[in-house]
C-alpha cells in the first residue's frame, strides 16, 4: 500500500541565468508503514521534493507537471483550503535547522496550544496531556519544556520540541528534511534512536531527506538515491549498501570514510556534480562515470527493474558489477 | 635533533564577555600541551565549543593565549609585546566562499602571494599552472579568469590549499576544511591534504567533528580527542582508534555513523548520565566529564584527571582507566 505517491513531478525554480530545472520527471513511491530515505548531494533537488509535497514553493519555483497522490487523492489539485487541512493533520514534516523554526517570543506551550487549535478544537487540558506524552516519546521532561522559551533550550532539545509538535495532530506521514545536520553526534545519535523509536512503536511512515549516507543506513528501509534532480536507484537499504547497481551509487558508498573497517579501497567520485541549467544530455552521470559509453551520452537512461523492489537508472546496469573489478 | 614544527605548553584561553554590569569568563581551552612534529598529520576531534577552533588559532598566533606558551620551531612567538612573525603557518577555513576576495580571479589570487614571495614575475604564470595542475584544478588554463563564484566549493577549496602553500608553510591548519563540501569530494580533498603532506613535507593540524575523516586522513599520523577545553585522550590515531581509553572518546566511537547497515544498527550508543553539554561558563569541578560519564566515581567530581602515557604513544586523561571496560569495534564485515 502506497501512503505517498509521486508520480512524473517535475519543478522548475526561475533564476536570473534562465530555468533550472530542480526536480525532472520524479517517480516516487513510499509505502505504509516504512523508513524511507532520500539521499543526494547538495542541489541535487530532494529537498524541492518535500517543498513540491506540501506546495510551498519559493516564489521562483513552479511545479510544472506531475501528481503528488496521497492515500489516493492528488494534493496538488485540491483547493488551498484543503491542502492546508493535510498539512500537519495528515503529513507533517520537520525542515532543515528547525532549531529555528520555533517562534522565540513564545513559550512552547503557547506554541503547542497554537498549532492544535489552529486544526481542530480541544481543550487546553487535552492539548497539554498530548503535548506531554509526545515530549517524553522524545525524551524530553515536558513540565520544564512547556513553560521555557525556545532560547532556554539547547539545538538538539528544540530539534526535538519540533519533532513532538509534528505529531501533535496525528499525522500519517512524517517528513524529516536534514534532521540531524547542525546537531553535534551524541546529539545526532540520540534523535536518529528516537525516530527509530516513533518508527517502530507509533507505526509512522517517515520519509527522510539527507545528504548524510551513514544515517541512512543505519535508519532507512528503503532508500532512493538521486542525482542532478533525477532518482537514479531505488532499493531496500541492503540493495543499496550491498549491491549498488548504478554507477553513481557506487562511487557515492564507496567515498563515505567509515570508523571501522577498511579504508584503503575507499576513494572519491571524480569531477563535480553538474549544473542544474545545462546538464549533461543522455545520462546526467556520464561525465563522471567511469564505465560511460557512447549510448550514455546521447540517450537518457530510464529506471528500470533490477530484482524485485530495486530499480536502476543505468544502460549499463547489468555490466556495472563485471566492470567494477576491471576498471579498478 | 630538531624542534619540533609546533608546540603549545600549557596553553589556557580565557575569553571576557562583558554583559550588563558583569563580566562573563568563558574558559575555551585550559592548559593544553601538544606537539605537531615536522611532517605529520595531527587530527584534533571534538565537539562544537570544546575549543578546538580556538586551539588552532592560537597555535598560529592569530590568537594570543591568556596562558602558556607558543612555540614555532622551538621560537616563542609571543616572546615580547609583539608576536613575532614567523610565518610558517597558514590556515585553510571552512568556508571557501569567505575565504577568497569575491572580486579577484583565480589567477588574481595566486598572483599576488607568488610575487610576494619571490616569485619573478616573468615565472608567476609558469608557476600558477604548475600550482593549480598540483591541486587538480584542470586544465589550468580554463581557470584562470574565473572567479570565485563560478567555481564549486570543492574547486575553491583546492584554490585557497594552493594559496596557502605559497610562502612553502611548514604547518597548515585546517579547521573542518570539507564539513560544507559535496559528500563525493570530500575524499578528494583529503586526498590533496595528504599529497601535500607527502611532496611538501607540510604538518597539518586537522581539526574536525567528523571522526571518520579525521581516520581517514591521519591514517599514519595522531589524533586528539578534545573536550570543555581540555584534551582527555591523544596518542597514535590506529592505536586510539583500536583501544578507546576515555569514556568521552568511546561514546563519541559509539554514535560515530557508520555507511554499512548490518554493522550501524548492530552497535548500541554508550548510554551516557546526560546528554546535554555543560554550560559555557560553568565548567564542572574535577573531571569535566563527570556529569555526563556513566562510570563516574566520587574522585572524578573532586579531582581533574591528568593526561598520562597508559601505552607507548597513547595518553589518557582518566581516574578509572583500569575500570572503564575495553573497548572494541572491531566487527566482523
Amino acid at each position: 500500500m502506497e501512503i505517498l505517491n509521486i508520480e512524473d513531478l517535475v519543478v522548475d525554480y526561475e533564476v536570473q541565468e534562465g530555468i533550472l530545472r530542480s526536480v525532472n520527471h520524479v517517480f516516487l513511491k513510499v509505502r505504509k508503514g516504512e523508513f524511507m530515505a532520500i539521499i543526494g548531494e547538495s542541489g541535487c533537488g530532494k529537498t524541492t521534493i518535500v517543498q513540491a509535497i506540501f506546495n510551498v514553493m519559493p516564489s521562483n519555483g513552479y511545479i510544472r507537471q506531475g501528481r503528488i497522490l496521497f492515500n489516493g487523492t492528488d494534493i496538488l489539485s485540491l483547493d488551498p483550503e484543503s491542502q492546508r487541512r493535510i498539512r500537519w493533520e495528515k503529513i507533517a514534516a520537520v525542515f532543515q535547522a528547525a532549531q529555528s523554526s520555533l517562534n522565540p517570543v513564545l513559550k512552547i506551550k503557547d506554541q503547542v496550544i497554537d498549532t492544535v487549535l489552529d486544526h481542530r478544537q480541544m481543550p487546553r487540558v487535552e492539548i497539554f496531556e498530548r503535548a506531554g506524552k509526545l515530549l517524553k516519546v522524545v525524551g524530553l521532561e515536558p513540565d520544564r519544556v512547556m513553560n521555557s522559551y525556545p532560547h532556554e533550550l539547547s539545538g538538539g532539545m528544540r530539534q526535538r520540541v519540533v519533532i513532538a509538535m509534528a505529531l501533535l495532530l496525528d499525522p500519517e506521514l512524517l517528513i524529516l528534511d536534514e534532521p540531524t545536520t547542525a546537531l553535534d553526534l551524541i546529539t545526532q545519535a540520540q534523535l536518529i534512536e528516537t525516530l527509530q523509536h516513533l518508527h517502530e512503536d507509533l507505526s509512522i511512515t517517515m520519509l527522510m531527506v539527507t545528504h548524510d549516507v551513514s544515517n541512512v543506513a543505519k535508519v532507512a528501509d528503503r532508500v532512493a538515491v538521486m542525482y542532478a534532480a533525477q532518482i537514479v536507484e531505488v532499493g531496500s537499504v541492503e540493495s543499496i549498501f550491498y549491491n549498488p547497481c548504478h554507477p553513481y551509487t557506487i562511487g557515492l558508498i564507496n567515498a563515505i570514510p567509515s570508523v571501522v573497517g577498511d579504508l584503503s579501497a575507499k576513494k572519491p567520485i571524480p569531477g563535480t556534480p553538474p549544473s542544474l541549467i545545462n546538464p549533461p544530455v543522455g545520462c546526467r552521470f556520464h561525465p563522471r562515470c567511469p564505465y560511460a559509453s557512447r549510448l550514455c551520452r546521447e540517450k537518457a537512461p530510464e529506471l528500470i527493474d533490477m530484482e524485485p523492489d530495486h530499480i536502476v537508472a543505468c544502460h549499463h546496469r547489468l555490466d556495472v558489477k563485471r566492470l567494477q573489478h576491471e576498471v579498478i | 635533533m630538531t624542534p619540533p614544527v609546533l608546540q603549545l605548553k600549557e596553553v589556557s584561553m580565557v575569553y571576557v564577555k562583558k554583559a550588563f554590569l558583569q563580566k562573563i569568563c568563558v574558559e575555551a581551552v585550559t592548559k593544553v600541551s601538544l606537539e605537531l612534529r615536522d611532517n605529520e598529520i595531527l587530527a584534533l576531534v571534538g565537539e562544537t565549543g570544546c575549543g578546538k577552533s580556538t586551539l588552532g588559532r592560537i597555535a598560529l598566533g592569530l590568537l594570543r593565549p591568556t596562558s602558556g606558551k607558543v612555540l614555532h620551531l622551538g621560537t616563542d612567538i609571543w616572546d615580547g609585546n609583539s608576536r613575532k612573525s614567523r610565518f610558517i603557518g597558514q590556515i585553510v577555513h571552512q568556508d571557501s566562499y569567505a575565504a577568497l576576495n569575491p572580486v579577484r580571479t583565480v589567477y588574481q589570487t595566486l598572483r599576488a602571494p607568488l610575487v610576494r614571495y619571490g616569485t619573478k614575475h616573468k615565472d608567476v604564470d609558469e608557476e600558477i599552472r604548475k600550482l593549480l595542475e598540483f591541486v587538480g584544478v584542470t586544465p589550468p588554463d580554463y581557470f584562470l579568469n574565473k572567479y570565485p563564484y563560478h567555481l564549486s566549493g570543492g574547486m575553491r577549496q583546492r584554490i585557497v590549499f594552493a594559496r596557502s602553500i605559497i610562502p612553502k608553510p611548514k604547518f597548515i591548519v585546517a579547521d573542518e576544511p570539507i564539513s560544507m563540501i559535496d559528500p563525493s569530494l570530500r575524499l578528494s580533498i583529503l586526498d590533496l591534504m595528504m599529497r601535500l603532506n607527502e611532496e611538501f613535507g607540510t604538518a597539518f593540524l586537522y581539526i574536525t567533528h567528523d571522526l571518520a575523516s579525521a581516520r581517514y586522513l591521519a591514517r599514519r599520523g595522531r589524533i586528539a580527542v578534545m573536550y570543555l577545553g581540555e584534551i582527555v585522550e591523544m596518542g597514535n590515531l590506529q592505536e586510539v582508534f583500536e583501544k578507546a581509553k576515555h569514556p568521552y572518546f568511546q561514546a563519541l566511537l559509539s554514535v560515530a555513523p557508520i555507511p554499512d547497515p548490518r554493522a550501524a544498527r548492530k552497535i548500541r550508543p554508550l548510554k551516557l548520565k546526560n546528554v546535554e553539554l555543560p554550560k559555557a561558563g560553568e565548567l564542572p569541578s574535577g573531571c569535566r566529564f563527570h556529569t555526563r560519564c556513566p562510570y563516574a566515581r566520587k574522585i572524578c567530581t573532586e579531582e581533574p584527571p591528568r593526561l598520562r602515557e597508559v601505552e607507548k604513544d597513547h595518553w589518557v586523561a582518566c581516574h578509572l582507566i583500569e575500570e572503564v571496560p575495553k573497548w572494541t569495534l572491531a566487527l566482523e564485515r
